[in-house]
């Protein structure tokens, strides 16, 4: 007696699964695009593994964060690529989701004895927007942290509960280390209890009743089909392979982008959300007044109307041809969201351009890349290379960050990295009250703003020494 | 017990005493009615842990942590107050909220009401949907010029505040001043932001 049969008499896998599987013959005709649910699947798995790895080494600090991520790809093996597969992984959860329920709908899958099987599938689908808004912040990068600051703002138009609502998302009344804190412990303890919870009954109910005969009306069964396990799982294998290689491919080709750091104090960045809430973000320019028509009651009809639909439409045809009415508004309703989606993502475009005519005289103006933030630095130097940043340093002062120069010289400024001050006080004297008269005064920031200022600047001077050496 | 004979089994409970068939057991009186209340009773009991740890834990989770933040907050000196035209502003602040204290950095326009002169500071966030507010002068289609815009869904205000375009309803957020200093050196003290 061999150790598998043992373990089967003992756990009675092989019987409860694969043979019972390979007992139930699904409806004959069943062919690809009865699996984009498992395509889902797939994809699903791969977000649990690379989450996990990623929640190995993030650091849910406002502080940290940012840094976490960075040093996650740029020191780990296989992190860049295991962001890529999250990364990409999301939008092609939200697709292959979509997907499955649009062949849901049009095929009349949704119908008696089904009813749940679709409103366990709705919820599932709410669950992964839900794993798209709260995960986009985590990263808290500039679009991380606008794009939030905004979806808190479009939650707190629910009616009558719409402030608590937005409070309870960010856990005080500015988006913070508070708001990271509650989006990634609903990232990665509640949505992912209540995904798995939703997910086993959504199994359980396709293993109950299993898929719906093509084109047959209700209470019809058709001829039967090849044996579930191995003839459709086999279809299913296949699509799980083909999905996975091309998210590694594209991951690896195209590494997932990792924009500034968050900074709230920055009046030029323009807040996008994640391409599948771009609909809805455009939504609202056709609502000038009233914009609670479009950040709620339209949404929540839509959902509404879609958690209904099996008890709604009691009719027996399954064939799109046989429902035209239903085949039309699920027609529109495509052609809405998809057309409302480009017209987001041509939107940029489109945008009217401020006059820069009227901009005071920008010519002489540094219009070069900032410095990007070099890592290594303490909380405190980090914030003083935000100060440097924002009060546009590198204007005046030609700067190099290891190998690679920016800014410009004026007024024969030198460079932030070669700053002759003594020692931080020196820096910070000097910043408050310079001796020369090219240097303008910073007396008026705030004393932490110019310590953690002249922090970072011999931190810069160190760093290149020591490299120069 | 599995009804499939599997001598492996068997083996490994050789000598293993055989439970009796019959025995003495507690007498239940298993009545359709008591059984029915029974079954109601466990439904309820089994509920009263889970009710009582979901309302406590959802109440305690989900609020937000008790915050506090300064009552003036310093904007900038009065003599940087232009005469005409937007001083876009940085201000800083310590806001606690439970035990974390953070730096939280808001954008402030400071202009002058053109007909009175009176100085006053506008929050740099759109009124629509939290954008922030950039000081980036738009010609609208009937000529006039908008100096602060909004590029997420193009909100248009005049230098102080009004809206002249684009879906906002409400004019930028009037922060409340102290009283000015009297020197122009002297420092411009928000009441709460």
């Amino acid at each position: 007696m061999g150790i598998l049969d043992h373990l089967e008499h003992r756990l009675g896998i092989r019987s409860a699964f694969v043979e019972s599987m390979s007992g139930k013959r699904p409806p004959a005709g069943i062919g690809f695009l009865r699996c984009l649910g498992f395509a889902a699947l797939t994809v699903l798995v791969l977000q649990f593994l690379s989450g996990i790895a990623l929640a190995l080494h993030y650091q849910p600090s406002v502080d940290l964060a940012y840094d976490s991520i960075r040093a996650f790809e740029q020191d780990i093996a296989y992190g860049r690529l295991v962001r890529g597969l999250h990364h990409y992984g999301a939008s092609a959860f939200v697709v292959f989701v979509a997907l499955h329920m649009l062949r849901v709908y049009f095929t009349g899958a949704y119908k008696a004895p089904r009813e749940y099987t679709w409103l366990t599938g709705m919820g599932l689908l709410l669950l992964v927007l839900g794993f798209g808004f709260t995960g986009y912040l985590l990263p808290w990068d500039q679009k991380a942290y606008f794009a939030t600051k905004v979806g808190c703002e479009i939650a707190s138009d629910t009616p009558v509960v719409g402030a608590q609502v937005a409070d309870m998302l960010r856990g005080g009344d500015e988006v913070g280390q508070g708001t990271l804190t509650r989006f990634y412990v609903i990232h990665v303890v509640l949505l992912p209890l209540g995904l798995l919870g939703l997910l086993g009954l959504h199994l359980y109910l396709i293993q109950r009743h299993s898929v719906a005969p093509p084109g047959l009306p209700v209470g019809v069964e058709g001829p039967k089909g090849p044996p579930y396990f191995p003839y459709h799982t086999f279809k299913e294998a296949v699509v799980g392979v083909v999905v996975a290689l091309a998210l590694f491919v594209v991951a690896t080709l195209y590494p997932a982008e990792l924009g500034d750091l968050a900074n709230p104090a920055d009046t030029e960045f323009q807040p996008r959300p994640d391409w599948y809430f771009l609909g809805l973000f455009q939504l609202l320019k056709l609502f000038p007044t009233n914009r609670e028509i479009g950040t709620f009651y339209i949404p929540a009809a839509f959902v509404g109307i879609l958690v209904l639909l099996p008890f709604v439409d009691r009719t027996r045809a399954r064939h799109w041809k046989s429902r035209p009415i239903a085949t039309l508004l699920g027609g529109l309703a495509c052609i809405v969201i998809v057309g409302l989606t480009a017209w987001g993502g041509l939107a940029d475009r489109m945008a009217a351009k401020p006059d820069d005519a009227q901009q005071p005289a920008a010519e002489d103006e540094y219009k070069g890349p900032d410095m990007p933030m070099p890592r290594g630095l303490t909380n405190f130097e980090r914030r003083g290379y935000q100060v440097v940043r924002q009060q546009k340093c590198i204007h005046c002062h030609e700067t190099r960050l290891g190998e690679t120069s920016y800014g410009r010289m004026k007024y024969r400024a030198p460079g932030l990295h070669e700053l002759e001050s003594e020692d931080a006080i020196a820096m910070f004297d000097y910043i408050t009250q310079p001796d020369s008269d090219d240097m303008p005064a910073f007396g008026n920031l705030p004393a932490e703003d110019r310590l953690a200022a002249a922090s970072f600047l011999m931190w810069l001077r160190q760093e290149t020494e020591k490299k120069d050496k | 017990m599995p009804d499939d004979h599997d001598p492996d089994f068997d083996e490994d409970f050789e000598g293993a005493p055989q439970a009796p068939t019959h025995g003495p057991s507690h007498h239940v009186d298993d009545t359709p009615t008591r059984r029915r209340m029974m079954s109601l009773l466990t439904v309820a009991l089994g509920g009263v842990p889970l009710l009582g740890g979901l309302l406590v834990s959802l109440r305690a989770g989900l609020s937000p942590s008790a915050g506090e933040r300064p009552e003036q907050i310093p904007l900038c000196p009065l003599k940087d107050v232009p005469e005409s035209g937007i001083k876009q502003v940085t201000v800083t602040y310590r806001q606690r909220q439970g035990a974390l204290v953070e730096n939280v950095s808001k954008v402030v326009f400071v202009t002058r009401e053109p007909t009175s002169g009176e100085v006053i500071a506008m929050l740099g966030q759109c009124t629509h949907l939290a954008c922030p507010v950039q000081p980036k002068p738009v010609t609208l289609e009937g000529g006039e010029v908008a100096p602060l815009t909004c590029p997420c869904h193009d909100g248009r205000f005049s230098a102080t505040g009004e809206v002249l375009a684009g879906p906002p309803e409400k004019p930028l957020k009037r922060l409340k001043l102290a009283p000015l200093p009297e020197e122009p050196e002297g420092m411009l003290m928000l009441e709460g932001i």
